[in-house]
């Protein structure tokens, strides 16, 4: 249920928000891979236990690094642009390219692609509800465990929405404001801080075999010693995935060589998009952030409180240009959350009496306290 | 020598996939050239077309960066090393281990996001719409494809693909074909084929993978289209390899009868091609999601033993 924040993510405009509603959906993720974990210790599947365990584990790592790598980024985007708003930005891939190049690095590894750490924990907890699914006995397990492939796969596809469009539309293309043409470098040691964390999530994403001993004790805690057959085929799994891994970045690496030489040959000339004849429009024909995601917020509209406020000029001459607001409310926020928090605040202004700011009283309460605790030890 | 005969098996599935993947574009396009009366382009058409882009120059717009110039690359080598997870010949080597088509769909998904972004890349409003579009229809496309490869696990009681394929034990026509026709539906989803996409247009009811690679040039656009025709033959393969039974025949036969059935599939594509329209955009998710219930029902079906013949 908590990856289904994802939806919310998607529909956001303002990049910090997006990121934190993402940051819910990893924790979804997170708790699917516990649920697999404890599912596999109260069913004695050790397998499935270890699996779900370690992909949890692993995630909270994973998640930490990433995810701290975006809002490196977001907040050099923000300090630099003066707007965390999407629909603001554009084409800044061109003005800051190290912030940027790092962004797309952690936003390939945020949707679980493989190359990436993301990958790595995702697997763990597939692998653990394929186990599920298929080597289990009896009929709840297997249909849990294909609900929780389900979900994952979802999120991980809506999780490739969101990033794409957050990337896309912040980094590329052209600025969808005047003021994006004069921006200042992002200064070193913001730069220093999210090249610090790529090595890790490299490391993670190419060699995950190096991460089980890491991760051993804190599961052995949690499952007991049954799993250590298990853990084996872990080594296993994650060796050739590595090495898997490593022979495709290899390829794409031959690959790119060989098609530079070949794009070098002929020279690459540079001209405008291709605008089927209506060329030089200006940064507004863009797909803007929102229109990008619109397909997915519509079809979800229901789950997400999406709101629309058109104002149209009706007239068949129309005199005022069209507006249209589109926004994606957290009704759970504001429904649910924000309501508990008010009731108990109502409640508990009832005793602010309690709090008069007058010196004596207070040390009234406090001689009234110790008078209390006194008979209190008397009378037992 | 085991590995190398893995490592002979596994580059033998990449030759084949190179080598006929352009074949099934040509066999497509013949049928549906056939079906409106026309003579259409020779069978090798896409082969001819894939060494004139290679010969061509590239045009690159001011608005895109190095992105869009890297795509083409990790797009076609992500594409055909999903291949290696669909090994060719039964048998001979195979990579196995535990969520396997796991990494075989991811692979494709990491392809899809290159593919979008250097799309955006353009500042163009095509391409945003054909983004837009892809996004979607990946997203709920990817749990369908997930449901029914339990369903061929669950079946084969393996828990790695490659292994349920290549090493088959239990055969169940009615599952196998609750599980074929989802597969089938989210290939002509993900391959741009109608009633999904037309891939002779780039128009706004049509704009989905045509349009990602308006801007494309060159190289380029040789390695894209090739990583398409890729696509296409990987998941044709898929379906091709869950429904062949796995019998003694010598590979050479057996190698035989898998490429003409996967002939047959793009065959099959380019039959519905023909018949069906571009399906309305909101019908699409329904579409897709229809055939997710059939994949469904064909896991629900894989619990119980009745239909074991």
């Amino acid at each position: 249920m908590l990856s289904s924040y994802i939806l919310f993510s998607i529909g956001q405009k303002d990049i910090k928000k997006l990121l934190a509603y993402c940051s819910v959906e990893n924790i979804g993720i997170i708790m699917i891979g516990m649920g697999l974990g404890v599912a596999g210790v109260s069913f004695d599947y050790p397998r499935i236990a270890l699996f779900g365990f370690a992909g949890a584990l692993l995630h909270v790592l994973n998640h930490a690094l990433f995810k701290g790598l975006l809002f490196l980024g977001a907040g050099a985007i923000i300090r630099e642009t003066g707007t965390g708003e999407i629909d603001k930005l554009g084409g800044l891939l061109k003005k800051m390219p190290l912030t940027g190049t790092l962004f797309l690095l952690g936003s390939l590894a945020i949707s679980g692609l493989p190359l990436f750490n993301g990958f790595i924990s995702e697997l763990f907890i597939y692998a653990g509800a394929i186990i599920g699914a298929v080597s289990s006995e009896g009929a709840i397990l297997p249909m849990v465990s294909a609900l929780a492939i389900l979900s994952l796969a979802l999120t991980g596809g809506l999780a490739a929405a969101g990033f794409t469009k957050l990337f896309g539309t912040v980094f590329l293309g052209r600025g969808r404001t005047e003021s994006l043409t004069e921006i200042l470098p992002v200064p070193g040691m913001m730069k220093t801080g999210m090249i610090f964390l790529i090595p890790l999530i490299v490391l993670i994403g190419m060699a995950s075999f190096l991460v089980l001993s890491f991760l051993e004790r804190p599961i052995l805690l949690l499952t007991g010693e049954a799993i250590l057959p298990a853990f084996l085929q872990l080594k296993d799994i994650t060796s050739t995935l590595s090495l898997i891994l490593g022979f495709i970045l290899g390829a794409m690496i031959i690959c790119f060589f060989i098609y530079r030489l070949k794009v070098r040959g002929k020279a690459v000339v540079q001209s405008e998009t291709w605008g089927c004849g209506i060329s030089g429009g200006d940064a507004s024909v863009q797909y803007t952030g929102s229109s990008f995601t619109a397909p997915i917020t519509e079809r979800f509209g229901s789950l997400l409180a999406a709101r629309k406020e058109l104002h149209a000029d009706e007239k068949i001459f129309p005199q005022k240009s069209w507006h249209l607001k589109t926004r994606v409310e957290d009704w759970f926020l504001s429904g649910v959350f924000i309501k508990i928090i008010q009731v108990l605040d109502k409640g508990l202004a009832l005793l602010r009496w309690f709090q008069c700011g007058k010196a004596g009283i207070y040390v009234l309460y406090i001689a009234l306290t110790v008078l209390i605790l006194i008979i209190w030890k008397f009378l037992i | 020598m085991e590995v190398l005969n893995m490592i002979i098996n596994l580059l033998f599935s990449l030759a084949v996939a190179l080598l006929f993947s352009p074949l099934l574009c040509g066999i497509i396009n013949r049928i549906k050239a056939l079906f409106a009366g026309r003579k259409g382009a020779p069978l090798l058409q896409m082969y001819f077309d894939l060494y004139r882009l290679f010969r061509k120059q590239t045009l690159v717009s001011r608005t895109t960066t190095l992105v869009f110039l890297i795509s083409p690359v990790i797009i076609f080598v992500t594409s055909l090393s999903a291949v290696i997870f669909v090994p060719i010949l039964p048998g001979g080597g195979y990579i196995s281990f535990t969520g396997d088509f796991i990494l075989l769909f991811y692979l494709l998904g990491l392809g899809r996001f290159f593919l979008v972004i250097s799309a955006l890349d353009t500042g163009s409003p095509f391409e945003g719409m054909g983004a837009s579009r892809e996004v979607f229809f990946s997203a709920m496309a990817e749990p369908v494809i997930f449901i029914a490869m339990l369903t061929i696990l669950r079946l084969n009681g393996a828990e790695s693909f490659t292994e349920a394929i290549s090493t088959e034990t239990g055969k169940n026509w009615i599952i196998l074909a609750l599980t074929a026709i989802p597969l089938f539906i989210v290939m002509l989803a993900e391959n741009a084929r109608l009633p999904f996409d037309d891939p002779n247009t780039h128009l706004e009811l049509t704009m989905i993978h045509e349009v990602m690679i308006l801007d494309n040039s060159g190289p380029g656009l040789a390695l894209l289209e090739w990583a398409a025709a890729i696509k296409l033959w990987l998941f044709s393969l898929i379906i091709v390899k869950i429904l062949l039974p796995v019998t003694a025949l010598s590979p050479g036969i057996y190698f035989a009868v898998t490429i003409l059935s996967v002939l047959l599939i793009s065959m099959i594509v380019g039959v519905v091609e023909s018949v069906l329209a571009r399906s309305s955009l909101p019908k699409v998710p329904q579409l897709l999601f229809s055939s997710g219930i059939i994949a469904f029902l064909g896991f629900f079906l894989s619990f119980s033993n009745f239909f074991v013949w």
